[in-house]
């Protein structure tokens, strides 16, 4: 580097450091309050992560938060899936018995009248 | 947090209104990076905060610097273009002056520095980054290259053509 050069360089840097402390008030006063809203958004911030930090005992990083928010989503799916199902366990017990209907050879009416063979059937037996 | 911001802010202010020219648009490029910092890095390590802030600044510089240029491109095609440079004023007409009661000594370095301000403000954008964050942040190449974005080899032909810049300026001047 040549004097030349650092003489440039050093006066640069004079010039831009007087420069920032030669702030007017206003730009000061500007400069103080956007700080302070940066600084109450990092605060909020890290109230939230340190709360889903302690829940999970590990560190609160943006991912790990991700990562804590989906396992919570998929637990509460399946919970509702579970619960929906013990209240309405569905099973099909009948099908087997239509199916063997379906298949057989007698007409409908025969199944519809059913009831009243196996009574006529009952009363026969003890008659007999 | 707090600390860290109130250690920066007034270099950053500088620096953004080397840049763009102006208070206001200085202030809202400061007021975004602090923002940005503390919506997106505040749970990070308070060691890493100086280069993403330092990242942050000059990427909302570059974004200034697009916006203008689109904005400069739509008034061209609707044909009222050059009224923004038709009432620029000479920028050494801005150069403060210097008081003429002051010792001529005074007189002369301020005047000095005054014009390396200039100089400065009228580098290229790219150029002005590079000049700033390696003269004035004292950051090495890698670094700037990581704030601008870029690769070392762009910061070196950025900070190169700036010192070449200024050495005439400062020829011209003397």
């Amino acid at each position: 580097m040549t004097k030349k050069d650092e003489r440039i360089l050093n006066d640069a840097r004079a010039m831009l450091d007087r420069q920032s402390e030669e702030l007017d008030d206003v730009v000061l006063a500007r400069l103080r309050a956007a700080r302070m809203r940066a600084t109450e958004v990092a605060d909020h911030r890290s109230d939230t992560g340190s709360w889903f930090g302690s829940a999970v005992g590990a560190g609160s990083s943006l991912a790990l938060t991700k990562m804590m928010g989906g396992l919570v989503a998929a637990s509460l799916v399946f919970a509702v899936a579970v619960t929906v199902w013990i209240a309405n366990p569905v099973v099909p017990r009948n099908n087997l018995e239509d199916l063997e209907i379906l298949a057989a050879s007698e007409s409908p009416e025969f199944y519809q009248d059913l009831d009243f063979y196996l009574w006529l059937e009952t009363r026969a037996t003890r008659a007999g | 947090m707090d600390r860290f911001l109130a250690s920066v802010e007034r270099r950053a202010f500088v620096a953004a209104r080397m840049a763009v020219g102006n208070d206001d648009d200085a202030l809202d490029i400061v007021q975004d990076a602090m923002m940005k910092l503390a919506e997106k890095y505040s749970e990070r390590e308070p060691a890493e905060w100086p280069p993403l802030f330092q990242r942050i600044l000059q990427s909302r510089i570059r974004d200034f610097y697009r916006r203008a240029k689109v904005r400069n491109r739509f008034r061209t095609w609707f044909g009222f273009g050059n009224t923004e440079e038709q009432n620029k004023s000479d920028p050494f007409d801005e150069i403060k002056d210097p008081g003429a009661r002051e010792p001529i000594e005074h007189l002369d370095a301020k005047q000095e520095l005054a014009s390396l301000e200039v100089a400065i403000a009228a580098l290229p954008q790219r150029q002005q980054q590079a000049f700033m964050l390696r003269t004035w942040d004292g950051l090495d190449v890698e670094q700037t290259a990581r704030a601008m974005g870029c690769s070392s080899g762009s910061v070196k032909t950025h900070y190169s053509r700036a010192m070449q810049a200024l050495r005439k300026r400062a020829e011209e001047t003397v």
